[in-house]
């Protein structure tokens, strides 16, 4: 009885906690062609509005600090081709980091692309008469959608998280309830 | 609530982990067996809380739940709320691990200094024993939020801005808070009055409102 009891409000909780939301903050950097775009969100998709962007590079010096917008977003062309770090800071201790990658080739700014060593002229093998640029270009966009949404999956709070933390959280009373039998029991 | 990796400087992080691991040894001394099992429940809901997520108005806030793990379990709420925290930090990445010291204390030594405070007047019966629940859980996060501002204000900001956006941000927390457990306390004193040893009424307070 007190079982079911127990079981019910369990269920409740989980209920009402359906879209799993809390205070994680996240960023996710995308270098789209020399221009750098950011995206600052609370776990939940929640955008980060008023948040505050700091670009360092691989030396910790600050070579920008922007706002985000209404949808978390900000953007910035990339002030250095090396690895960057870019931060978010929401205030209230809430700050997470992004680290990007030194610019590829191709991608760190169109004239780079213009003086690329790959033939310029339009190969008629590329699949469906693309130019060489053109395909680079479709693989960069592909890349980027594919790294949004791995980092958006990678970001959702799963059930068998929470299922498996209510476990640890069992298991370790359950230890520390065992210790305390041997003690009393010696 | 959960202060980030990165944000706070280490002297302020080794003084939350001492202070953390002062109280979390204390808390376990003072755990008996029966106190085990109720720290458990009460720790998957401190666990769960935060994930619990509210819109008040324009803010979206969600549950804390640390003046209820404090009015139940007293100075166990220190292992508590260390647990929970420590596995919201490797599941969710809410906080993080260098920081689990000083967001234990955050959260943990307002509920444990509102609980001992509070006890002996959510033990009365009627509208008295659920105003002081209602303030358990209400004062556990504003004195959480102060503390959340004194331990950020090491890192540059001005106390006095920090903590009055900390207040004012966490207010709707405060009343959410306040009324989950009131509703949360008055109902286990009706169903389960054992996991609540401490905070049983004592038959002679009869004033019934």
């Amino acid at each position: 009885m007190k079982f079911v009891r127990v079981v019910l409000i369990l269920g409740l909780l989980f209920a009402v906690a359906s879209p799993a939301l809390a205070h994680r903050i996240n960023i996710f950097a995308l270098d789209e062609g020399g221009e750098v775009y950011t995206e600052s969100t609370f776990a939940g998709k929640r955008p980060v509005k008023k948040g505050t962007v700091r670009v360092f590079n691989a030396d910790g010096t600050l070579l920008l600090t922007r706002g985000t917008d209404e949808k978390g977003i900000c953007t910035f062309p990339r002030p250095e081709p090396g690895a960057l770090t870019v931060e978010v800071d929401a205030g209230q201790g809430h700050k997470s980091t992004w680290e990007l990658e030194a610019a590829e080739g191709g991608a760190v700014s169109s004239e780079s692309v213009v003086t690329d060593p790959v033939p310029p002229e339009p190969n008629p093998a590329a699949a469906g008469g693309l130019s060489a640029s053109d395909w680079k270009q479709m693989e960069q966009v592909v890349d980027a959608a594919v790294a949004k949404a791995l980092h958006q999956a990678k970001e959702e709070t799963r059930l068998q998280d929470i299922v498996g933390g209510i476990g640890y959280i069992v298991g370790l009373f359950g230890l520390a309830a065992w210790f305390r039998s041997r003690r009393e029991a010696v | 609530m959960h202060i980030s990796e990165g944000v706070l400087s280490a002297p302020v992080l080794l003084a939350g982990a001492a202070v953390a691991a002062g109280g979390v040894a204390y808390g376990l001394k003072r755990m008996d067996a029966e106190g085990t099992v109720s720290a458990a429940l009460v720790t998957s809901a401190f666990f769960v809380a935060s994930l619990i997520h509210l819109n008040v108005g324009p803010a979206s806030v969600h549950l804390v739940l640390n003046g209820l793990v404090g009015l139940v379990l007293g100075w166990a709420a220190f292992p508590a709320i260390f647990t929970g925290l420590l596995l919201q930090a490797l599941l969710f990445q809410y906080g993080g691990l260098t920081t689990l010291g000083v967001n234990t204390v955050v959260m943990a030594a307002p509920a444990v200094c509102v609980s001992l405070l509070l006890a002996p007047m959510v033990k009365r019966k009627g509208r008295v024993g659920l105003a002081a629940s209602f303030g358990c859980g209400f004062l556990t996060v504003l004195f959480s939020s102060l503390l959340l501002a004194a331990a950020l204000v090491f890192t540059g900001e001005n106390f006095k801005v920090i903590a009055w956006a900390s207040i004012v941000g966490n207010l709707p927390v405060m009343v959410v808070e306040g009324i989950f457990t009131a509703f949360v306390i008055s109902f286990l004193l009706r169903v389960y009055p054992e996991l609540l040893p401490g905070l049983t009424p004592e038959p002679t307070e009869t004033e019934c409102v």
